[in-house]
């Protein structure tokens, strides 16, 4: 059963989560994540060479996922692979129960532990939405017919606090029309910012997943603001962080208080764990959802 | 502008003598390798000299207006008719120096990197412009391309790296797609068309005949 479909369709407040495959071939901390996460996600995103840092691929990681029982989406970037590999990767993941995908630029090499690697981009994010919504309609992205169709839910990323943010409305718009059913944003920390994106984003049909960061240490904070690109954390936020006793508990704290505000104001919520995928049940349970 | 960079001397010289070769010509560009500074007559004079203070021999000397028009470069090819030359030693961008491998049979050498197509910002200063995609989109870019110019050359908007107007790969660069949409907000033309997939991934090809 693909819960994050029944999700959408039943109009509930939608629940994901966000899991990096193992950096090897040894999933079985991977594994006992997702089993923990199953059960109380609509759906996890399994990032694909997230960072640009080469990982198990995002395939094979929802494969993993599907066997401990919980509903993947699986991230695709444009960076690695050319429009040929996407498609029949995208072709293989139907064929194996993967239903959701989520559809990505991807941050640039660069970035990653491979920054010699060709940046492939061959098609962006808008176009890689119309490709899968194309194979969704039986068809291949240059119109030859498929001997069975995809029916993925198709997913988006957004930025609601880019700044200039018309640039990102626009392209925000050009992903509804190319076929996104549902967004994942970038983290929010400021409620009052999203509400106001709300306000353009409720014009069209899809539903908005607020991102919400667990951030566990100084460090991490640190690290984020240097390295993440299209990622600022507010200095109030910083400052909870630096001056609590307890980094990892004020954390939790700020994304469950967060989780609570944003359940009026979205239509669901996406946490991102980085590594500590174990404590998002604890934000839920703050939060008053579970 | 076709922008080349000239080839460190030591390599030139490594080549002319991986070839034997005593007697050379050099072949200058008096279009965009003149412009940048790497092929016109001052630039083969100076590569003359040097060559010279390593025992070479500079049998001929041509600068061709374009280097990569055919009948041109025979034309002046003509003239060394006669002379005894070991190889064509060509300051132009790679197609000048195939242009000249063409009409000839002695071993031709370039003396030059061809790096893009761009333009001048000021003496010495070239800034990547164009890829000769062959499906130009720039009246609905606001003249700026995108395939160039953004390090994904993606076609829709800012990548998710964008930050405060900036790129994601170079902090100190502006983020193409918000020039963009500047640009085409102060022409009051809002509506960015929906690229298609017709944009070509650099392929050889030739136009007409």
């Amino acid at each position: 059963m693909n819960k994050l479909r029944d999700a959408i369709d039943k109009g509930k407040f939608i629940l994901t989560a966000e899991l990096g495959p193992p950096k090897g071939t040894d999933v079985s901390n991977f594994m006992n994540k997702a089993e923990i996460l199953s059960s109380y996600f609509d759906g996890i995103n399994i990032t694909d060479n997230q960072s640009a840092v080469m990982r198990l691929s995002s395939l094979a990681g929802c494969l993993h996922l599907l066997r401990a029982g919980g509903t993947p989406i699986m991230q695709v970037t444009c960076r690695d692979r050319n429009r040929l590999a996407i498609q029949s990767d995208l072709l293989g993941a139907y064929s194996l129960g993967i239903e959701n995908v989520l559809a990505l630029t991807g941050d640039h090499p660069r970035f990653g532990d491979h920054p010699q690697a060709k940046a492939v981009y061959d098609l962006d994010s808008v176009q890689l939405i119309s490709v899968i919504k194309s194979l969704n309609e039986g068809q291949d992205m240059v119109g030859k017919q498929l001997k069975g169709a995809t029916n993925f839910i198709i997913g988006a990323a957004v930025s609601p606090i880019a700044v200039p943010l018309e640039p990102e409305l626009s392209k925000f718009e050009k992903k509804v029309l190319s076929g996104a059913t549902f967004f994942q944003t970038q983290a929010v920390f400021e409620p009052e910012k999203m509400e106001n994106f709300m306000k353009f984003a409720r014009k069209f049909n899809v539903k908005i997943i607020a991102g919400v960061l667990i951030l566990k240490s100084v460090r991490m904070v640190e690290f984020i603001n240097a390295n993440v690109p299209g990622l600022d954390i507010p200095e109030s936020v910083e400052v909870a962080i630096r001056k609590a006793d307890d980094a990892e508990e004020e954390g939790i704290r700020i994304a469950a208080s967060l989780v609570k505000e944003l359940r009026d104001i979205v239509d669901g919520v996406h946490l991102m764990a980085i590594g500590n995928e174990h404590r998002c049940v604890d934000v839920l349970e703050k939060a008053g959802i579970v | 502008m076709v922008v080349t960079e000239k080839k460190n001397l030591n390599e030139i010289v490594q080549i002319l003598k991986s070839l034997n070769c005593r007697n050379i010509a050099i072949i200058g560009c008096g279009s965009c390798a003149t412009l940048a500074g790497t092929g016109g007559e001052k630039e083969v004079e100076e590569l003359s000299n040097l060559l010279k203070n390593f025992g070479f021999s500079i049998a001929f000397k041509s600068v061709i207006d374009t280097a990569c028009h055919e009948r041109l470069a025979i034309k002046s090819i003509k003239e060394a008719r006669g002379i005894s030359l070991d190889c064509f030693l060509v300051l132009s961008c790679g197609s000048g120096v195939q242009n000249i491998a063409d009409v000839i049979d002695k071993p031709v050498i370039a003396g030059l990197n061809t790096v893009f197509i761009g333009k001048t910002k000021r003496p010495g200063i070239f800034l990547e412009y164009c890829q000769s995609c062959g499906d130009c989109i720039l009246s609905e870019t606001g003249g700026i391309c995108p395939k160039t110019r953004c390090p994904k050359g993606v076609l829709n908007g800012p990548c998710g790296g964008m930050h405060k107007g900036k790129c994601e790969v170079d902090e100190t660069k502006d983020c193409i797609w918000v020039k963009i949409h500047e640009k085409l907000n102060l022409n009051e033309r809002r509506k960015i068309r929906f690229s298609n997939f017709e944009i070509l991934n650099r392929k050889p090809r030739s136009v007409g005949g």
